[in-house]
């Protein structure tokens, strides 16, 4: 029983041991010029006018070096949020912005998009039906889903031969330019 | 356990009752001893290794004789050549190393190519988006709003992400997977859609070149 223990407690001692010791190996990241997300919230709120909410169990520091917070753009503050995959979402209330995790940007309230033309920013999530025209949706998903964030929705519609995803806008409108494109070549193979 | 298995016969455990350690002394000091040593060895051996690892990853990644500079200063030397905010990803590196004939104080002057190639060689890549740049790392970059090309623009840089559309009617679609998938970079993509006979791939822009090259080789291999 006492050598179970000591041998026990001397694998501890290895196991904590590496771990520290991984942990002062680890290479250094542009965290050290993190700023708090609480911060970056606050100068938003007074930039655009708006209530800024931040979801809780998403990151306290983000990364937005580059980024001026005191003249920025909503693209450029969108961008800059991408980058620690976060984003800003319009919420019902009205005048609110609520920062989130991509993770949980597909569940929530995104506009919902019927025109690739509408004046969105590239990294504003949005849900869109995509009609694949001559190409069978259900076979355009492991296709094309490699070019969507995981954190996104994707997914075909056999009946109404359509896909529906839902990702940063810029990324809708890439897919859209794509599938048009292979449309336009399922026509010239046919010919 | 070997230690335990070698000194089963003569170790003896301390008996609480019989003051400190009284009977076992001697062989609990051997035993303590042995453990520290080995405990030693293994920090040593394991600090080793990781060096090596690490002078391994550095030499593999970059040009070592070359200028350390700090990541936050190149993307504000290029936020001043490509004249919009560069944000960053936040688990990018936070410093790289330039070409060994440059200087730190030359990043002022060092050009676009350049610093894009820097970038390159860390597995980091320049998105220049419509309001903001980007810099993220190359494991991200299929999920960028890639440029979508459906011809090569002989003015893009080799490095630039593009998302490819290629006509591939005359050769036969798994002939073109298994030939040529190996020309794109592991964090990039290419998949074949046979209804419209078209090969569509995302990497940099150098490889899609290089693919476009291999295809129209093997579509001349394929005429009479």
């Amino acid at each position: 029983m006492r050598s179970l223990l000591f041998t026990i407690a001397v694998f501890c001692l290895f196991t904590t041991h590496t771990i520290f010791a991984d942990q002062q190996k680890s290479p250094i990241v542009l965290d050290t010029n993190a700023v708090s997300l609480a911060s970056v919230s606050e100068a938003a709120a007074s930039r655009f006018g708006k209530t800024v909410l931040i979801e809780p169990g998403g990151l306290s520091q983000v990364v937005v070096h580059g980024l001026n917070l005191s003249t920025m753009s909503m693209s450029e503050f969108q961008a800059a949020l991408s980058r620690n995959k976060l984003t800003a979402i319009e919420s019902k209330v009205e005048n609110t912005l609520i920062i989130m995790r991509y993770i949980s940007a597909r569940q929530a309230e995104v506009p919902l998009i019927t025109s690739i033309n509408a004046s969105y920013d590239e990294w504003q999530w949005v849900t869109m039906v995509l009609e694949t025209g001559k190409l069978h949706a259900p076979h355009l998903v492991p296709l094309l889903r490699p070019l969507v964030q995981k954190e996104g929705h994707f997914a075909g519609s056999n009946e109404a031969n359509s896909l529906i995803v839902t990702a940063p806008y810029g990324i809708i409108r890439r897919l859209y330019l794509i599938i048009e494109e292979l449309n336009t070549n399922v026509d010239s193979a046919n010919d | 356990m070997l230690i335990l298995l070698t000194t089963k016969n003569n170790f003896k455990w301390p008996n609480p009752n019989a003051g400190v350690f009284a009977e076992s002394h001697s062989s609990y000091r051997i035993f303590l001893t042995i453990v520290f040593i080995l405990f030693s060895v293994s920090c040593c051996a394991s600090d080793e290794v990781k060096a090596q690892g690490h002078e391994q990853k550095t030499v593999t990644n970059s040009p070592t004789t070359g200028p350390q500079i700090l990541l936050v200063e190149l993307s504000t030397r290029l936020s001043g050549l490509l004249n919009k905010p560069v944000a960053v990803d936040r688990d990018a590196p936070a410093s790289l190393y330039l070409e060994s004939d440059k200087q730190p104080s030359s990043l002022t002057t060092t050009p676009l190519p350049a610093l894009r190639h820097a970038l390159h060689e860390h597995g980091l890549v320049l998105f220049n988006g419509e309001d903001t740049a980007l810099i993220v790392l190359q494991t991200r970059a299929k999920h960028l709003p890639l440029p979508v090309l459906i011809s090569i623009e002989p003015d893009r840089s080799e490095l630039e992400w593009v998302t490819y559309i290629s006509d591939i009617s005359d050769v036969p679609p798994k002939q073109v997977y298994s030939e040529l998938r190996h020309i794109i970079p592991v964090y990039g993509h290419m998949s074949i859609d046979n209804r419209a006979r078209s090969a569509l791939v995302t990497g940099p822009f150098g490889s899609v070149k290089r693919f476009q090259a291999e295809l129209n080789r093997l579509i001349s291999s394929h005429k009479p």
